[in-house]
């Protein structure tokens, strides 16, 4: 159901503006318009704009994510600093927050810097040892090794360029030495390694500096005389990197949890004082006064004029109203359903909220979707796995989502069982086989056309009730042509049924001209109220019922893929390739119908129920309180 | 031969439909990929619209069981 509103007004002196804000926001019940734009402007709040962004950056730098573990503790620690003035506040945290992100920033980037050199150190490791036995061999014939980068394209030009120079420079009677051994890194990079003799080394230099060629060196502080000396200096380097970097590592992940909730505490304390400075500064002033107005629950007024008139006696004043039926569009909707039903709230958050004065379908959600659901699945054994699904998110999940999930599972898991009895399933044909449980009602996998018509039966009830929410909410809100439209479509509805009736015979002939006079009256109750549109409407709330068959037909496919599970094991024998091909049916069978059915009992609330009478241009009661759980991390 | 017949007419009555099915959702899928990659939040009512189209191959379904168990 929808809570009651009230609009609320509190006039109270301009110098205890603060503190009756500062009640206000503990009080945490005052729903009001807008109060965070983004155009109020001052020193203040644009300081503590800035540091909510720079404490947000330290979480993020030190990687902590840890919002929903975050305990009262280090919120109320921190609380305490922030009763100094709010600039002594923004000024000591902004100096703590340099020196640490200093801190910080330096042992990330040496963490970064350090990655960087272990693969560049990786590299030059594989190259050093890919040329090992080549550079060994030449320097102990007493000949000069260098590794160069050159083009693939150039390399047969570079090649017959350093022998001609090198025959230029040798002498005629002894015979030139050049030996290379190449290696591809890349599509176009090559790695040259050169042999020479010491007295053409320089030749070498040039003609591979002209040609484009880059000497290969190691990273600077690993380079020795040689390629094959620089090794050694290599692989410790390749040994100490490691054991730094998880130094760095556990001093980080020191830091983050000592630091991590200290900075969350202050960051949602920040963001707390600049929601409170951006309600005062949106509040009217005229003289001495200043005033506050906003939306309230009904029940929450006792409380808020109770706490004012204690905090400030007669320094403040209130007044408070119920809408008028011309503000309704502007209410804040809070919804109040019993514990039962409270968890099925969130089948409404992939909608807009319902408006104000309208129908909350919380209630009928959670009475039908598991109703649905479960005569879809109808199986004792999927229903007892669904309720245990259920059982361990509702108690295992700190996430209230997936609690609200493990509720609804719960829910289907009940009515799934329930379901597998009227059926007779377990495992589909398993109970049978192993107890030769008999169904209560009836086996749908033979008798598909009593489900279907239940199924049928079932959608016109529901379709039905959904257009007498519609007629309520068109008579509560004054709305003649949505009350008749609707009217008209129940009557229509209504006489066709009845019509339909005396066709097979089980109401006498009599009824007819009856049933086509209730039939004509519908019909031009609709037409007044909805014209046109009013029919086609009424043409759809049949298509509406008749997709209910949906429910016996996704019913019947999971019965038939139960049955054809075990049939692995008539056909296998009770082997290990039976069980296993059986089970795997049977998991899939299971997924199927777990999500068939959720999928499509909600879709049939949303489209052939809801589509009745939900009214989705409302927004949600947001009140001005304190610590309010994800927001912290979604404003970001 | 007549049951051949109303074989093929129900296998019609389901392939048809899910042919249909198979491409509006396909359409909607992509465009509910695009729109969740914007917007995360929608991915709820993706699912649903996602749903909406199986209406036809469930009632070619209906219809298929039906002329066999009324004609077979």
């Amino acid at each position: 159901m929808i809570k009651e509103m009230i609009r609320l007004a509190v006039w109270g002196l301009v110098n205890e503006r603060s503190e009756v804000i500062n009640c206000l926001h503990e009080l945490g019940v005052l729903h009001m318009e807008s109060p965070h734009s983004n155009v109020l402007s001052n020193e203040q709040i644009d300081s503590l704009r800035l540091l909510r962004s720079k404490l947000l950056g330290m979480l993020e730098a030190l990687e902590w994510d840890d919002w929903n573990r975050l305990s009262e503790d280090p919120v109320q620690k921190a609380r305490i600093s922030f009763t100094l003035p709010l600039d002594d506040i923004i000024h000591e945290v902004d100096k703590s927050l340099d020196m640490f992100q200093i801190r910080i920033s330096r042992m990330r980037e040496e963490n970064k810097s350090l990655k960087e050199l272990h693969l560049k150190l990786h590299q030059t490791h594989d190259v050093i040892h890919h040329f090992e036995s080549f550079l060994s061999e030449e320097e102990s014939k007493g000949m000069v090794t260098s590794l160069w980068w050159i083009n693939k394209r150039t390399l047969s030009r570079s090649l017959s360029n350093l022998r001609k120079e090198i025959r230029r420079l040798t002498p005629v009677k002894d015979r030139e030495y050049l030996l290379y051994h190449s290696f591809q890194v890349r599509e176009n990079e090559i790695l040259l390694s050169l042999s020479v003799h010491p007295d053409v080394v320089e030749a070498i230099y040039t003609v591979m500096s002209s040609l484009g060629g880059i000497k290969w060196h190691p990273p600077a502080d690993y380079e020795r005389d040689t390629a094959l000396y620089s090794v050694e200096a290599v692989e410790e380097g390749l040994i100490w990197i490691p054991k730094r970097l998880e130094e760095i590592s556990s001093e980080l992940a020191l830091a983050r949890e000592e630091w991590g909730p200290k900075l969350a505490a202050f960051y949602i304390l920040a963001d707390e004082k600049l929601e409170q400075l951006l309600v005062e500064n949106s509040t009217s002033e005229k003289g001495s006064l200043f005033l506050i107005e906003g939306w309230i629950p009904s029940d929450s007024v006792d409380i808020t004029t109770r706490t004012l008139t204690d905090a400030f006696a007669d320094r403040v004043i209130y007044r408070w109203r119920y809408p008028s039926s011309d503000e309704w569009h502007a209410v804040p909707t809070s919804l109040y359903n019993i514990p039962a039903f409270r968890p099925f709230e969130i089948f409404l958050k992939l909608l807009q909220a319902p408006s104000y004065k309208t129908i909350d379908p919380t209630a009928f959600i959670a009475i039908f979707f598991p109703l649905f659901s479960g005569c879809m699945v109808g199986d004792i054994g999927y229903g007892v796995l669904i309720l245990m699904l259920g059982l361990w998110l509702k108690k295992k999940s700190a996430q209230q989502l997936l609690s609200d999930l493990g509720h609804v599972l719960l829910a289907v898991g009940v009515w799934s069982s329930i379901w597998g009895l009227a059926f007779g399933e377990f495992f589909g044909d398993l109970g049978l086989r192993l107890f030769h449980m008999e169904p209560i009602w009836l086996e749908r996998s033979h008798a598909v056309m009593p489900v279907m018509i239940f199924t049928i039966s079932l959608g016109a009830a529901h379709v039905l009730l959904g257009l007498l929410l519609g007629i309520y909410h068109g008579i509560r809100r004054k709305k003649h042509h949505i009350w008749m439209e609707k009217t008209g479509n129940f009557i229509i509805i209504l006489a066709l049924f009845g019509l339909l009736v005396i066709l097979k015979g089980w109401l006498p002939e009599s009824f007819f001209t009856l049933a086509i006079s209730v039939l004509i009256i519908g019909f031009l109750i609709l037409m007044i109220g909805g014209g046109m549109g009013g029919l086609i409407e009424a043409m759809g709330s049949i298509g509406n019922i008749l997709s209910y068959v949906r429910i016996a037909a996704i019913g019947l496919s999971s019965a038939i893929l139960a049955v054809v599970a075990s049939k692995f094991v008539d056909v296998f024998g009770l082997s290990v390739l039976g069980v296993f091909m059986a089970l795997a049916i049977h998991i899939l069978n299971f997924i199927l119908a777990l999500g068939g059915s959720g999928l499509h009992s909600a879709r049939l609330h949303y489209v052939e129920f809801m589509g009745k009478f939900y009214s989705g241009a409302g927004k949600y009661y947001k009140p001005f309180s304190k610590r309010r759980e994800i927001r912290w991390k979604r404003r970001s | 031969m007549e049951k051949a017949i109303i074989a093929l007419a129900a296998a019609l009555a389901v392939g048809i439909p899910a042919f249909a099915t198979a491409y509006a959702q396909a359409k909607i899928g992509s465009a509910g990929a695009g729109t969740v990659a914007e917007k995360p939040e929608t991915a709820g009512i993706i699912i649903i619209l996602e749903a909406i189209p199986e209406t036809m191959v469930i009632l070619g379904f209906v219809v298929a069981i039906m002329l066999i168990l009324q004609f077979a």
